[in-house]
Order: C-alpha cells, then structure tokens, then sequence
C-alpha cells in the first residue's frame, strides 16, 4: 500500500513537470527563443482570437463540365474534317448541355458511328432523329468531371496560400463542391480574394498574321475604330503586312471584329493603360490552338527592367514545356507569340530566334508609381506558379475578424477565467474548509493540464473554448463535492476518517463516471458536427472532462492521504456532524 | 458551515410542479411555434457586422443605415461606440429587382439571344449574362443605371466558345455600409468583425445543429439504458426535453438571437441536466438494491433526492458562479451563450428532481400494473 501512494505521487509530479514544459513555448516568445519551437508551438489560437479570414468557396463545377462540353464541340467538328464526314452542323445546346450533330445528305453513318461516336466514349447518344444526332456527357463522366474538378481547384488553392506564406493557414474540401479556406492573422481581405478568385489561364498562342482579314475588309469602318499596317512575317518567311484595328472603345471593337475571324482563329484584344488613364485597345488575331499552358510552368517570379525601371514577371518551363517552347519559336521565328492571360493578349513580342532554356516574360500594362505595378506582378507572379483554377470560384461565406476585436476577446476571456476560478475558489475554502483546499489545488493543476493538452495536441483555442475552460472550472468541482458528500455521510454513520474517505471515494466513483461520460457524449458530438469557433468549445469541454477526471478524483485522494498521514484528520466539514 | 436541511417531502410536491412544468412546456411550444426563433446569421444567412466609431451615437447609426431597408442594429451595453450592425442578405440587391433588370435586359437585345442569365442570391456579388454574340456594353451600362442597379460600374466580359459572357460587378455591402458610415457620421469606422453567410449555407447549418442535437441525444439514451435499468431513460429524456423546449421558448419570447454559440450551449444544458439526474440516479440505484423489500418507491426516490440534494446544490452554485462570470465580464459574443446556460443549469437542476424522478415513479408503477 505504502508503494502504491509514493507510485501514484510520482505519476502525478511527472505529469506536472512534462505539463509545465509543454507550456514554456505558449508563453515564451519564439523570436527570442528559438529552441521553444522544438517542443510544440504553443496554444494555438482561433481566427476569432488571433483575428483573421474565414472564406467558405463553392467551385462552379457546373461550369467545369460546359468547358469539357465546349472544347468536345471543338474536337468533333475538326475529326469530322479530318475524316472526311460531311456534316450540316454540330451545335451545343447550353439549355441541356447537349450537342446535336446535323450530318450532310449522303454521309456514310457507319462510318460515322466508328469513327465519331464510338471514338468520344465520354458521350453518349441519346436520340436520332434523321440525320439530326444528340449526344449528351456520360453520367459517370460528369460525375469524374466535377470531383476532380473541386479536388483540383483544392490542390491549386492550397499552393496559391502556400505562397503567401502565412503560419498555419488552412485549405479544406467542405461538403460536395465547397472549399474551406482560413487565414489566421491576415487582414487584407481585397488581397484575399484576388490571389484566391482569379482564374489565372495562361495561354501562348500564334499570331496570325499571314491571315489578313482585316487588309481584304471593304465595307465602312465605324467612327471610333482605326485600321493599321504593321510588318510581319509569312510562314514561308517572306515578308508581309498585316492590319489590325485600334480603338478606345472596347465594346466597339468587338462588335466590329465578330464574325470576321477565319475558321481556326480568334480575335482578342490588348489593353493598353496611358498615364492619363485613357485606355486603348488594340486588335490580335490568333489561331486558336494554344501551344503552352499555365500548367507547364515551373517557376514565376517578379523580375525589374533596370532601364525602363518597370517591374514584370518572368517564368521558367517545365522540360516538356520548354522542349515545346524551343520547338514552336523554332518553327515561328520573326513571328509574334502572343501571350494570353484569362482570354486577354498580354503582350505579342516577335520571335526573334529559337529559345532554348524555357523561359519567357509577362510585361505588366498597369499604370501606376512603381510599387503598385510591383504588387501586381507578384500577385501575378504568385498566381502563375501556383497555376490555374479549373472552373470559377463564388465566395459564399466570409467571416473576418479584425486583430483588435481578437485582442479585446483575449483579454475578457482573461477576466472571466480569474473571476470565475476566483468565485469558485473562495466558495469551496468557505464551505469545505482544508479540503476545499485540496480542491482548490487540483482545479488549478486541472487548468494546467487543459492548457498543455491543448498545446502538445495543436488543439486550437477559441473564444467559445475560452467559454468551455471557464465552464470546465465551475463543473470540475463537481466530482469533489460528490465524494466530500459521501465522506461527510459515511463520517455520520461514525466511520473513522480514513475509511470514511476510503469508502466516500468508492462509493462516489459510478455517479461521477456516469455523469462525466454523457457530458463526453454530448461534447464528441458538438465536435463532430460543430465548425470553427463550436469545434473549439467542444475540445476544450473534452480535454477539461478527462483532466477533471483524474485531478478531482486521482490527485486529491494522494493530498487526503498525505494529509492525514500527517495527523490534519480534523476536516472541518466532516467533523460537525 | 453546512446546510442543514431536514427531510424535505419532495415526492409531495411532484404534483404541483407537475403542472407548473407542463403548463410551462406547453406554454413555451406555443412561443417557439406561433413566434418562432430570431434566427442569426449563422441560420439564417446575411451580413453582421461590427464596426466600431468613436463618439458617435446609436440614433445617429441607425439614421444613416436607413436607406439599406431591414437593418438591426445594437449597441454593446460594454462599449458605447461599438456597434453590431445585421442584415438578412448578403448584398445590396433584392432578388426580385435582379429579375426586372433581366426582363429589361431580354427586351432591349433583341437581335441577341439570351442563353442564360445568372444571379446567385447567396454570393451576390455580380448578375452574369449569357449571349450567342457581342453586345454592346455600353447598352448595357445605361439599362444598369436605368434599374438602378448597384454595380461598381464594372463589367467582365470573357468569350467561351460560342458563349459571351457579361459579368455585371455588384458593390459589396461590406463597402457600401462603411462608405455610408464615414459619409454621414463624418468619422473613419473600423471594421472589427463581419460575418457573411448564404441562406443556403445557413439552412445546411441549422440542419446540422439539429442533426447533432438529436445525435446526441439518441447517444445518451443507449448509454443510460446501458448503465441503468430500462425505466430510467423515459425520465432522463422527459428531464431533456423539458430543459430544451422551455429555453427555445424563453428564445422566442425575447426574440433573443439563436446561432451556432446557442446550439453550443443547449447542447451543454442537455450535458449538465443529465450530469444532475445520474447523480440522483445513481442514488436510487443504490438505494433499490439495497431497500428493504416491499419499501415503496416513492419513499426510495425520495431518500435518494434528500441525500443528493447538498450536492445538487453545491454545483450549480460553482456552475452559476463561472457563468455569472461569463455573463457580466465575457461580453460580445459570449454572452448569449452564457445566457442560454445560466437558464439551462437552473431549469436542468430543476428538472432533475421534478421531472426525470416522478416520471421514473410513473413508469415503475405502469410497469408494475403490467406484469401483475
């Protein structure tokens, strides 16, 4: 019996000790001592204390599957070409994402079926009706194109944070297409958003200047638009002169240039920003195939043109990309690439020689002193490496709290903890006397334990859990007024005081096992269901249940022990009656 | 120092408080269906914020916000220049203009055709357009101004495929509300928190809350007919539910804000209240097996409250201590927490020996009636 109780003492001193150091980090600060690090980072505090952005994000995967359903379009009408099926149309039908397949009279519709439709296997035809033919996306095809979808705009959202290079920022799938996205710490919800809502596609296309249909345009030019010559370069090499059309007027231009585009190629714009802050918009017409994509990038950084003094960003390829790259300005030297970022011409330099190594530049056309284009190449920067979002995002929940609201928390979270333990603390020396002492000793080591809990398992404490440690103090007596009880009702029958605690402390067990279980019960179970700030609350009431557990019942049985081993048996309670 | 508390006839008082607990439950069923919670952000979706503006008054705030329609607005009884500012929708635009707007935007392309047309109530953030070709967005922008849109004058185009895709770009609410704060209060407010939350995400939320209520109680009730004899757990429950119901009806009486810290407390009340009645159970499981045979079980009961009741006492004395605490020096945000928990720890203690004891009674004795 006598190695049992100095066992038990030396269980509950190491526990202290392990519990005292794997404090230290919470309360020392890291900057000044580095090695504090090694044990755990400390209590790690909610947005609602530390402050910070809370975004819930749903991914479009809707609109992830009309991409598909788009670019299927593209493929179908150019493999008809390629097979040489004549067709009337091939048109998508955005009302129910379908596409129907007109085929010409005379067209070979065995061939058609082996080589069109039994070549898209993600398509599935679900009517026919003369030559008209309509095909919809396979049902586990949608279903693989919006998980990966969301999966992948995970993956790029959690590099795009990972860039800003906050501390512990979290990126999370949330239900079916929503993505969960914290920022301890970070105030600027502008900036946010922006590195987190930009689609980001990177495209490098040719500039098709051997197509002119600009230079063969006849009819009348509306007021506003100008039609220019520039000099460029024939795929044989020859020289040529190509027009393109400026205008201030964005809306204008397209309007003008719709429809004129040949087959295979696109017109889009590049927007130029003067200082006054006029903008101007200048025409591309490119063939539609991208030879690069954002994907193939290794490496985006913000780089400074020392003589103009401007910030721009240059970018690295992969090896497949800038094979590919060495491979396309090989063969479209003195040609323009223009680079097209989000279906806007960046900028369309000429090809002045086969580029080996894979890198390439993005000027940047804001206007602005130099810090503001600065931030914007790298917010660019940043984007480009951590790649494109594969659908657009909506934001559907923002919760931001600003830092001083969150100090504010700390500091009433403080009081109410003080006052609270302090109540609680007089009332059981008040009524209970030395062994409200005893009680006293192990809710404050049950505060310790909560604390070191929290901080060796990285649980993160927030202003509802502040409420749950305070709650936790009130309750925690709870077992020691059970077996004080009992001692006082065992020491009126005329037990002797240590079987009276002998037997307070056994008889006490089942009633405060029980009550303590299904308040776990209740607390696993807010857990479970509960988010941010609520799941704080329920590991803090958790944590505080078990070390309640084994302070009230476990260290106060060692301190009576020692206690009337050392004669103090007159407990002024239990000696009334 | 000590109670001295002499037998009290609890079982002689059931009757009494029998009643009074059932005309207060019916009562309070009554409130919560024919009144109904004021359901926060959290659960019902919209905008709350808190800004704080030195010297400035809450009339002053509540004049400026008028032109945003249905805004509630609080003062923190702690701070007089903190403010805590609720609105039911996410951005400045009713759902119902948006659509106008459309039907206007449908009428005057004739010569394009609309594919599709997009405004997302939940995000509210921008009205997307779908057309088969270009349009001219200067158009556009006076039929904007003409439906007196609230857009930063901001238009996104993208062409996908055959798609022309027009983004109109809504003004956030979060702007436009400290916009209008620093214009007609003539000082800079800051903004110390905002919660935005869809009414969709807000309907997935409460129903999780309940999910997780109902959860919990379901989870309790095994392990109690696990620990305890079957005729136990009708009386837990009724204690639960007593506790529950009565503080959904003190919610709807007041009209007091219902959110997640709410459901947080219930959920602790439903822990605290049971806490309270497995003391007591305990006690009467005790006492059953050891009682004489023949002992009447309202008298066993009885002992069994008698015995706990110093104990029952104690703690909800310690438990309101903190919470009092809580109350007065937590403020904000916690303080309807500690509200809802105040009243649940005094109703649960309550409920323990008035509700979830004669119900154990009743049930014994309809059981007793069966088998003979």
């Amino acid at each position: 019996m006598e190695k049992n109780w100095i066992a038990r003492t030396i269980i509950t001193l190491v526990l202290i000790i392990i519990a005292v150091i794997m404090l230290i980090p919470t309360f020392l600060d890291h900057e000044e001592h580095e090695w504090v690090t090694k044990i755990n980072e400390g209590i790690n505090l909610g947005l609602d204390l530390r402050g910070g952005i809370h975004f819930v994000l749903s991914v479009d995967t809707e609109k992830a599957v009309q991409d598909r359903l788009d670019r299927r379009t593209d493929e179908i009408r150019m493999r008809m070409e390629d097979e040489q099926i004549p067709f009337e149309s091939v048109r998508l039908a955005y009302e129910d994402n379908s596409i129907t397949i007109v085929l010409s009279e005379g067209a070979d519709s065995s061939r058609f079926r082996d080589r069109i439709v039994d070549f898209f296997n993600d398509l599935r035809r679900t009517s026919t009706d003369g030559a008209a033919h309509r095909f919809v996306l396979r049902e586990d095809t949608i279903q693989h194109i919006k998980e990966t979808s969301v999966e992948q705009a995970l993956e790029t959202l959690r590099s795009r944070i990972d860039e800003l290079g906050l501390r512990e920022p979290i990126v999370a799938k949330q239900g079916e297409n929503s993505i969960l996205i914290q920022l301890p710490g970070y105030r600027d919800v502008d900036r946010a958003r922006g590195i987190i809502g930009q689609t980001a596609q990177l495209e490098f296309k040719i500039v098709a200047e051997d197509l002119d249909p600009l230079g063969e345009y006849e009819g009348e030019i509306p007021e506003g638009i100008t039609l220019h010559r520039d000099r460029g370069t024939n795929s044989d090499g020859s020289a040529l002169v190509f027009t393109y059309a400026l205008s201030k007027n964005r809306e204008l231009l397209r309007e003008f240039l719709k429809d004129k585009a040949p087959e295979g190629t696109e017109f889009l714009l590049e927007e130029t920003i003067y200082p006054n802050g006029e903008r101007e918009y200048k025409s591309y017409l490119l063939y539609r195939q991208a030879h690069l994509t954002g994907d193939m990038l290794t490496d985006a950084r913000v780089s400074i043109d020392q003589q103009k003094n401007r910030p721009y960003v240059s970018m690295n390829f992969d090896r497949n990309g800038a094979r590919i790259f060495a491979d396309v300005t090989g063969r479209f030297v003195k040609r323009r690439m223009a680079i097209v970022l989000d279906e806007r011409v960046n900028s369309a330099p000429v090809i002045q020689s086969r580029i080996e190594g894979g890198s390439a530049m993005i000027t940047l056309n804001a206007m602005g002193d130099f810090n503001s284009i600065f931030a914007e190449a790298r917010d660019l920067a940043l984007v480009l490496r951590a790649g494109s979002l594969p659908a657009p995002v909506t934001f559907e929940e923002n919760r931001t709290v600003g830092p001083s609201l969150g100090a504010d928390s700390i500091r009433r979270g403080k009081t109410s903890i003080i006052i609270g333990f302090s109540a609680v603390v007089i009332f059981m020396i008040i009524y209970y006397g030395l062994a409200g002492i005893v009680a006293n000793a192990a809710l404050f080591l049950n505060i310790l334990f909560i604390m070191a809990a929290m901080a060796t398992f990285g649980a993160t404490l927030t202003f509802p859990g502040i409420a749950g440690i305070v709650l936790t103090i009130g309750m925690a007596v709870d077992a020691n007024v059970i077996i004080f009880e009992r001692i006082k009702e065992e020491m009126s029958l005329g037990k002797v005081i240590t079987d009276a605690i002998n037997n307070g402390y056994e008889k006490a067990w089942s009633a405060i096992i029980d009550a303590n279980i299904t308040t776990a019960i209740a607390a696993f179970i807010l857990w479970e269901f509960g988010t941010g700030p609520i799941k704080g609350f329920a590991i803090t009431l958790l944590i505080g249940i078990i070390c309640s557990m084994f302070t009230a019942i476990f260290v106060t049985r060692i301190l009576f022990n020692y206690l009337t081993k050392m004669g103090m048996s007159k407990f002024s309670i239990w000696q009334k009656n | 120092m000590s109670f001295n508390i002499k037998k009290i006839n609890f079982s002689g008082k059931f009757k009494l408080f029998g009643i009074v607990s059932g005309v207060v439950v019916t009562l309070s069923l009554i409130l919560f269906f024919a009144i109904g919670l004021n359901y926060g952000v959290d659960f019902a979706g919209g905008t709350e914020m808190q800004v704080g503006i030195e010297g400035v008054q809450i009339d002053d705030v509540r004049e400026a916000m008028t032109v945003f329609g249905q805004v509630d607005i609080q003062n923190f009884e702690s701070k007089d220049d903190e403010f805590l500012l609720r609105f039911r929708n996410v951005s400045m635009v009713e759902e119902e203009d948006i659509v106008k707007f459309l039907a206007g935007v449908k009428s005057a392309f004739t010569d394009t055709e609309v594919l599709r047309e997009h405004f997302d109530a939940e995000v509210g953030d921008r009205i997307e357009i779908w057309f088969d070709k270009e349009i001219d967005e200067e158009k556009l922008k006076g039929l904007v101004a003409e439906y007196k849109v609230p857009a930063t004058g901001e238009i996104e185009y993208r062409q996908v495929g055959e798609r022309h895709i027009y983004r109109v770009m809504l003004l956030g609410l979060t702007n436009q509300i400290m916009t209008t704060l620093t214009e007609s209060t003539g000082r800079e407010p800051e903004l110390l928190r905002v919660e935005l939350v869809g009414p969709k995400v807000g309907e997935r939320l409460r129903y999780t809350a309940l999910q997780a209520v109902l959860y919990a109680l379901f989870a309790i009730l095994v392990y109690i007919a696990f620990r305890f004899n079957v005729q136990f757990a009708p009386g837990a429950v009724a204690a639960l539910a007593h506790d529950v119901i009565i503080t959904l009806g003190i919610w709807s009486l007041f009209g007091f804000q219902f959110d997640l810290t709410i459901v947080a407390a219930l959920m602790t009340i439903v822990g605290y209240s049971l806490n309270d009645t497995i003391v007591i159970y305990d006690r009467i499981r005790e006492n059953w097996t050891n009682a004489k045979k023949g002992a009447d079980v309202i008298e066993k009961i009885n002992t069994s409250i008698n015995e706990t009741i110093t104990r029952t006492i104690l703690t909800s004395a310690t438990t309101l201590f903190v919470l009092l605490a809580l109350l007065f020096f937590g403020g904000g945000t916690i303080s309807g927490f500690a509200l809802a928990m105040t009243i649940g720890v005094l109703i649960g203690t309550y409920s323990s020996i008035f509700v979830a004891a004669p119900v154990t009674i009743f049930v014994e004795k309809f059981m007793k009636k069966e088998s003979s």
